[in-house]
C-alpha cells in the first residue's frame, strides 16, 4: 500500500504525519501547479468547480508517481464535494488507473462509517498489527502538527501586514512549516513550533497599523493557497492582515459534532445571516454572509470573498454580499476563481480594494 | 386573485399539481410570463446558470402584474434534494425587489417545499389554501394525478419510431424553447420526433438510477437521478435513435452528471450516439445547428 492525499492547506501535514508515525508508505502529490490544473481541466469540463479539477490533478500526478491508495475527505449534500469521489472514480477508471480509495468522513454519521468500514476491510489486511497499534498516536501527532501549522499561518498573516520586509515573513514561515513537518516527536514538534513562531514575531515592523480583513468563502478555495493564488500573501504585502475561521481542524471539529462551541457559533452565524438568507443554502453560503456581517459589526476594514467559478452556494453568497456591502458600508471584494486566473488580475483588484479601504478609513478619521 | 410564478418553475409536475389544487379552491389567474422585459438594473447574478437568472428576472418583472408573487423554495421533491440555487431563489428575488421596487416587497410569498410523500404535499397545499382563501383543503376536490404505470417491465414491448431522439435535462430546459436553444423545433424541422422523460414516473427513474449508487454514495440530487434514470431507460428499455443531453452553462449539478453519463456511455459500449449540448444566453442558433447537423449525420449513418 502506498497512500496519497490531496493538497488542502496544511491537511497534507496532518496526513503525512499519520502515515509516517504509523509506518505507512505514502507519496505526496507534487505541489499544485499549472500542470495539475491542466490535467484536472482536461478530464472534466468548464462547469466543474476548481477544487475538483485540482484534486483530480493531484491524484493523477500521485498515481503516476507510484501511489495506489487514495485518501480523500468525504462530505455530503448539497455541496458537490459529496460527489467528488464518485466523479473522480469514474474518470480514473476510464483512464485505466488501478487504485483503492479511503474516505476520511467529513460528516460523522452512520453512512460515513459504513463506507469507511467497507473501504478499510481490504486495506487493513496490508497493515501490520504494529501499524494499527500506532494509529491513535499517529492521529494525535498529525492533529498536533496541523494545529501548529495553523498557528504559524495565523502568525504569518499578522506579521506580513506590518513587516518592514514581508518576504522575510514568508521565508520564516516556510522554514517553520518544514521544521514542523520534520519533527519526529511531540517534544520536537513543540520546540520547532515555538521557535518558528518566535522567529516570525522577531521580524521588524513598520509601525503602521494594518488594515484588517476577513476572508470568507468556499472551504477549499479559502484554505488552499494554490487555488486562491496566494491571496493571503498578496493582501499581506499590501499591508492587510487577514483573518479567517476556515481551517482544516475547524472543519473536522464541526463534522465530528463533538465540539459544542463550534456548533453554537455556527447556529449564531446562521441567525446573523437570516435577514438575507432564510434557509441554509448549503456549504458555506450562509456563513460567508454571516461572517461578513460580523466583520462589519466588529470594525473590520473589508471582506474578501473567494470561491470557485460555478460554485452554486457561493454564487448566491456573492449576490447577497453585494447587498451586505451596501447595508453595512463595508467593502467586499469577490473573486470567482478558475484555472485561467492570473496573478496580475488579482494584484490589480487587490490594489484598488486596499485603496478603497484606506480612503474609507481616512474619511472616518 | 392574480398569482405569479416564474414559468420555469411550472415545468415541475409538483408545481403543476399545486396550482391545480389552489385553482379548485378559489378564483385565481395564474401569470407565469412577464408582459414586458424588465430592464431595471438589479443585483449582480454572478455566475448563476441561465435558468436561475431567468427565474430571478421573471420574478421581479412579474410583480407589477400580480397581487401575489409565489416563489417556492424547492428544497426536496419526491424525497430527493433539489439544486441549492432553489434554496436561495426567494431570498435573491427578495433582495432584488428591495433594491428596485421596495414598495412591492410584501407581494412576495415564499414557501419551503420539502416533500417526500403525498401526505406532505397535501399538508403543504392545505396550508397555502388556508393562507390564500381561508378555506380547508377539500379532499373530494383534490385533483388526483392519474397513477402512472411503471415502465420498468416494458423492455422490448414498445418501440420508438426509427427517427426519434431522446432529450435529457432539467424539466425547465426541456419545456422552454428559449432555454433549450430551440432544439426541439430544429429537430422536428429535420424530420425527427422528440421524446423526453417528462411522462416517465420519477419513481421508476429513481429505481433505475440506483444501478449506479453504491451503498453510501448515492447521487443526492433529484434532477441527476431523473437524468441518470432516463439514460438507463433509453439505453436498456425503450431505445431511441440517439440521446442528446441539454445542459445550461455553469449548471453545477449537470457538470458532474455529464461526466458520469459520458463515462457510462463508454463503459456500456453503446452504439447509440450520445451528445452533450451546452447553452446559455450567449448561445447563437448556428452553434446549435452545427452540432445538431453533425450529430444527425452520425444518426443517419453518413
Amino acid at each position: 500500500m502506498v497512500i496519497t492525499f490531496p493538497h488542502l492547506g496544511s491537511m497534507y501535514v496532518f496526513c503525512k504525519a499519520i502515515a509516517e508515525t504509523a509506518g505507512i508508505p505514502y507519496i505526496l502529490p507534487p505541489a499544485t501547479s499549472d500542470r495539475t490544473r491542466e490535467i484536472g481541466e482536461f478530464y472534466t469540463n468548464e462547469s466543474v468547480c476548481l477544487p475538483l479539477k485540482i484534486i483530480l490533478g493531484n491524484f493523477i500526478e500521485a498515481l503516476d508517481a507510484g501511489a495506489d491508495t487514495i485518501v480523500m475527505v468525504g462530505s455530503g449534500p448539497p455541496c458537490r464535494l459529496g460527489l467528488y469521489d464518485r466523479t473522480i472514480k469514474i474518470i480514473l477508471d476510464e483512464q485505466g488507473y488501478n487504485y483503492r480509495w479511503l474516505t476520511i468522513p467529513g460528516i460523522f454519521n452512520f453512512q460515513a462509517f459504513l463506507q469507511n468500514h467497507d473501504e478499510t476491510k481490504e486495506l487493513k489486511k496490508e497493515l501490520s498489527p504494529l501499524n494499527i497499534a500506532k494509529f491513535p498516536g499517529a492521529i494525535f501527532m498529525g492533529w498536533r502538527k496541523m494545529r501548529w501549522c495553523e498557528h504559524l499561518e495565523q502568525s504569518a498573516a499578522r506579521k506580513r501586514a506590518v513587516a518592514k520586509q514581508p518576504l522575510l515573513v514568508d521565508q520564516a514561515y516556510n522554514r517553520g512549516m518544514t521544521a514542523i513537518d520534520e519533527a519526529k516527536s511531540l517534544r520536537a514538534l513543540s520546540k520547532n513550533g515555538k521557535q518558528a513562531v518566535r522567529e516570525i514575531e522577531a521580524i521588524d515592523e513598520t509601525g503602521i497599523a494594518p488594515l484588517r480583513v476577513v476572508m470568507v468563502g468556499e472551504v477549499y478555495t479559502v484554505m488552499e493557497p494554490t487555488i486562491n493564488l496566494n491571496i493571503e500573501k498578496r493582501l499581506g504585502y499590501n499591508g492587510v492582515e487577514i483573518h479567517r475561521s476556515s481551517y482544516f481542524s475547524t472543519h473536522i471539529r464541526r463534522g465530528s459534532r463533538l465540539d459544542r462551541t463550534i456548533i453554537r457559533q455556527r447556529n449564531e452565524l446562521m441567525k446573523l445571516a437570516d435577514p438575507y438568507l432564510k434557509y441554509d443554502v448549503g456549504a458555506e453560503c450562509n456563513f460567508s454572509v454571516a461572517e461578513a456581517i460580523q466583520a462589519a459589526q466588529q470594525g473590520y476594514d473589508g471582506v474578501v470573498h473567494v470561491y470557485p467559478f460555478s460554485c452554486m452556494p457561493e454564487t448566491n453568497a456573492a449576490t447577497v454580499l453585494s447587498t451586505v456591502s451596501t447595508d453595512y458600508e463595508i467593502p467586499v471584494l469577490g473573486f470567482a476563481l478558475d484555472r485561467k486566473d492570473m496573478g496580475l488580475r488579482i494584484d490589480t483588484q487587490i490594489e484598488a480594494f486596499v485603496d478603497i479601504m484606506k480612503m474609507k478609513k481616512n474619511r472616518e478619521l | 386573485m392574480r398569482i405569479g410564478i416564474p414559468e420555469e418553475l411550472m415545468a415541475f409536475k409538483w408545481m403543476q399539481w399545486l396550482t391545480k389544487q389552489l385553482s379548485v379552491h378559489g378564483e385565481i389567474e395564474w401569470v407565469h410570463r412577464p408582459s414586458a422585459a424588465n430592464n431595471t438594473i438589479m443585483l449582480s447574478e454572478g455566475d448563476a446558470c441561465q435558468p436561475f437568472k431567468s427565474m430571478v428576472r421573471s420574478g421581479v418583472a412579474l410583480l407589477g402584474q400580480v397581487d401575489v408573487l409565489l416563489v417556492p423554495r424547492l428544497v426536496k421533491l419526491d424525497g430527493q434534494l433539489m439544486c441549492p440555487n432553489f434554496r436561495a431563489l426567494p431570498d435573491i428575488i427578495r433582495l432584488n425587489i428591495n433594491k428596485v421596487c421596495p414598495d412591492q416587497k410584501n407581494k412576495l410569498i415564499d414557501i419551503t417545499i420539502e416533500t417526500s410523500s403525498d401526505k406532505e404535499s397535501k399538508a403543504l397545499a392545505s396550508s397555502l389554501i388556508q393562507k390564500f382563501f381561508n378555506k380547508t383543503l377539500q379532499p373530494n376536490l383534490v385533483n388526483q394525478e392519474p397513477i402512472q404505470e411503471s415502465v420498468l417491465s416494458s423492455v422490448g414491448k414498445e418501440k420508438f419510431s426509427a427517427k426519434t431522439i431522446a432529450l435529457l435535462g432539467h424539466p425547465y430546459l426541456l419545456e422552454n424553447s428559449r432555454l433549450n436553444m430551440g432544439i426541439i423545433r430544429q429537430l422536428k424541422a429535420y424530420g425527427y420526433q422528440v421524446t423526453t422523460p417528462k411522462d416517465l414516473p420519477f419513481s421508476d427513474l429513481d429505481e433505475l438510477a440506483k444501478k449506479s449508487d453504491y451503498y453510501a454514495k448515492n447521487n443526492y440530487w433529484r434532477s441527476s437521478r431523473e437524468t441518470l434514470g432516463a439514460f438507463y431507460y433509453y439505453t436498456t428499455i425503450k431505445k431511441p435513435a440517439g440521446i442528446i443531453y441539454l445542459i445550461s452553462f455553469n449548471c453545477g449539478v449537470d457538470a458532474l452528471m455529464r461526466i458520469e453519463l459520458m463515462g457510462l456511455h463508454k463503459k456500456l459500449d453503446l452504439d447509440m450516439p450520445f451528445m452533450v449540448l451546452v447553452g446559455d444566453e450567449h448561445t447563437q442558433q448556428e452553434h446549435t445547428a452545427t452540432r445538431l447537423e453533425a450529430y444527425l449525420d452520425i444518426i443517419d449513418g453518413i
